[in-house]
Formats: structure tokens, sequence, C-alpha cells
């Protein structure tokens, strides 16, 4: 790849850590904003979580995806933090998956709270993007406009994955 | 030295996260309760349990609940209200002119009649592309409604704003599917079987009694 596309590249991954970073944020946040017991109920609506852990889960995640999602957003910790919510995303499409072939009595995915409703199938297509997108960022090195850059500066970048 | 000032950054965006989510709960408003139809309610009004049923006629899992409520309403027919509310799903095409149909049927006294009918006959109504207004006229006739009083009032839209509004309160409650209950104003999240709900039932009847 030259210089010009790897440029274009890392602007492109900039844009997309912030988007990503603001939708994981508003995310957790429209969770923990209202009783955990409302992301309970979403969560027994997609019926293969064990009841007695869904309300471990239910105040536990929320707080995972605002976190990570404002690490990712101010680029702290960037690399780790857009692993954990790799991870995150690719449960949240198992779930989604599952719920769809199961065809569960689902309006909105309950992923967002009040503001913002998603069926199933938009939702599972978000979280696609994000997840490819959030390979990508794991894997690239330091990205312009990140408290990495400023905190880290002087220190050797982390090794990006080789993808050969 | 580096090490401490990163650590210590990342302590301040985790504390700016745990001090805005707890300033945002303090000041949130509790939101106010919705508006009951008694003709949609089944059990004396001063019961000391409230069961609130938010539910969908084209679902298989609120008709199975409904049927589990019914059993339910049986073995405390003193002690159990019943509401319904309709939140008709966006994914099954016909579910909101069944609520539209139930609530005709409840200007003629027969919302329950109605209702399971409605649970019972999902396949025969709930089809893409297909208008199932015949089929409810053709229901309420066989359940000994006035089928052009019925039929006036399923064609002229009346009934639209009300299953609206059962909805809206679905969704001021943060409701996102069906079936959902709540029982005396909290969500129910044990399994929807007549034993766990008949404990949970009996649970706040016992709570109750203690105290008053």
């Amino acid at each position: 790849m030259n210089a010009r596309m790897e440029g274009l590249k890392r602007i492109g991954l900039t844009v997309a850590r912030f988007l990503i970073g603001g939708i994981f944020v508003y995310s957790g946040w429209s969770k923990l904003s209202r009783p955990s017991e409302f992301f309970q109920l979403a969560i027994n609506l997609y019926e293969i979580v064990p009841k007695n852990l869904v309300p471990g889960l239910a105040a536990t995640l929320p707080w995972f995806e605002l976190v990570f999602g404002s690490f990712l957003l101010f680029g702290y910790w960037t690399k780790r933090a857009a692993n954990v919510l790799t991870v995150l995303t690719g449960c949240f499409q198992f779930l989604l998956m599952q719920a769809m072939i199961r065809e569960l009595p689902i309006d909105s995915c309950g992923c967002f709270g009040e503001g913002i409703s998603l069926t199933l199938f938009q939702s599972f297509t978000l979280d696609t993007v994000m997840l490819l997108i959030l390979i990508q960022i794991a894997s690239a090195g330091r990205l312009p406009f990140s408290l990495d850059g400023l905190l880290l500066r002087g220190e050797p970048e982390p090794v990006a994955a080789n993808p050969t | 030295m580096r090490s401490f000032k990163y650590l210590a950054v990342g302590a301040a965006i985790v504390l700016l996260d745990v001090a805005a989510v707890v300033g945002f709960k303090m000041m949130r408003p509790i939101p106010p309760p919705f508006d009951v139809n008694p003709a949609k309610s089944a059990g004396p009004a001063d019961a000391p349990v409230l069961i609130v049923e938010f539910s969908d006629y084209a679902c298989p899992f609120c008709a199975d609940l409904h049927l589990v409520l019914d059993d339910l309403q049986k073995a405390f027919p003193t002690q159990l209200r019943r509401i319904h509310k309709h939140f008709p799903l966006v994914k099954h095409p016909n579910a909101f002119k069944a609520a539209e149909a139930a609530e005709c049927a409840a200007d003629q006294g027969q919302f329950w009649l109605m209702s399971d009918k409605l649970f019972k006959t999902t396949e025969e109504w709930d089809l893409e592309k297909v208008d199932p207004s015949p089929k409810f006229v053709e229901m309420a006739g066989s359940l000994g409604l006035d089928r052009a009083r019925f039929q006036q009032c399923l064609d002229s839209g009346s009934k639209a704003a009300v299953a609206l509004a059962d909805k809206q309160d679905g969704k001021r409650l943060l409701i996102d599917g069906t079936p959902t209950i709540l029982l005396n104003g909290t969500r129910v999240l044990t399994e929807r079987t007549i034993e766990d709900l008949t404990t949970v039932v009996q649970e706040a009847i016992d709570e109750g009694k203690k105290g008053s």
C-alpha cells in the first residue's frame, strides 16, 4: 500500500474510531441511565442467557460498553479497547443471529435506550460493519487525535498485525 | 512516571463516566402512570395484585402467556386484577389491526372473548398483504357481537389511536418486545409458567399482608 493510501486509511480509521467509540458510549449510557431491570428484560427477550446470570450481566455489560467506548473515543489504550469491543460486538452478533433464526418476537433490539430503535436485522448489519472496522483499528498503529499519541509520544508504536 | 500519568488519565476517564451516569440518574424524573381502560381489565379493582400484560395478538409467546394468565386469574379470582395493553410489533403486519378489532369488541363488552379468539386464530389472519378485516368481522359475528356496529368501528379506524396509545405507554416504560408483564408496577423476569407466576403472585400477596 502506498503512503497516500496508508494516510487515507489512517484518517478513515480515526473517523471510524470516533463514531464507533461514540456508539458504544451512547449504548452503555442509554442502559445505565435507566434502571438495570429494563436491560434485564431486554436480555430475557433473547431467551438464551441463564436466568441467574441476567441481573449480573445487565449490571456490568453497559459499564464495559461505556468505559471501553470512552477509551476508544479518546484514543486511550486504543488497541486493547478495540479488542474488548470486538469481542462484545461478536457476542451481540451471536445473540441477534440466534434471535433472527428463532424468529423471537422482538420489535427493537434493545441495544440503545429510548432514542434509537433498531430491528434485529438493522442491528446485526450495524454490528457487522463495526466488527470489521474494530478489527482494523485493533491491528492499526497509533492513530491521530488520540490520548495514546499524546501520552506515549516518543515511545515505540505497537507492532501492527501482519495480514500476510 | 510516564506509566503513572497514563494510568491516571485512564482513571480520570472512568471517573468521568461514573460521575455522568450517577449525576444523570439522580436528576432523571420518574415517568407518570398510564391510563387504564376498565373494559380491558379483569378481576376486582381493589385486588392486592395488579398484572399489566403488554401483548401482540400475532405473537405465539403472547398466546401462550395469555392462557397462563387465564389460569392464574382462576387461581386468584379475588386477589388478582389483570389489565391488557396492546403492543403490536412492527414485524407482524396485521397485529395492529387485530388490536383495533379487540378494541371494537371491547365497545360491545366482549374484549376478553375477542382476545381469546384472536390468539387462537393468528394463523388465519396474520398473513402478508391480506386485509384481515373481513376475517375479524366474521369472528365478531361468530362471537355474537353486532356485526354491523363492529364493522363500522373497524372500518372507521377510530380505535387506531387507542392501540397506538397502549403501545406508546409500553414505549414510555421502555418495553422493546412481547410479551412483557408488570406485577404491581415491576417487571416480571421469571419464567412465564403457571408455577413460577403463581409463586410470584403469592409472594406479592404475602408481602402486601405483611405491609398492612
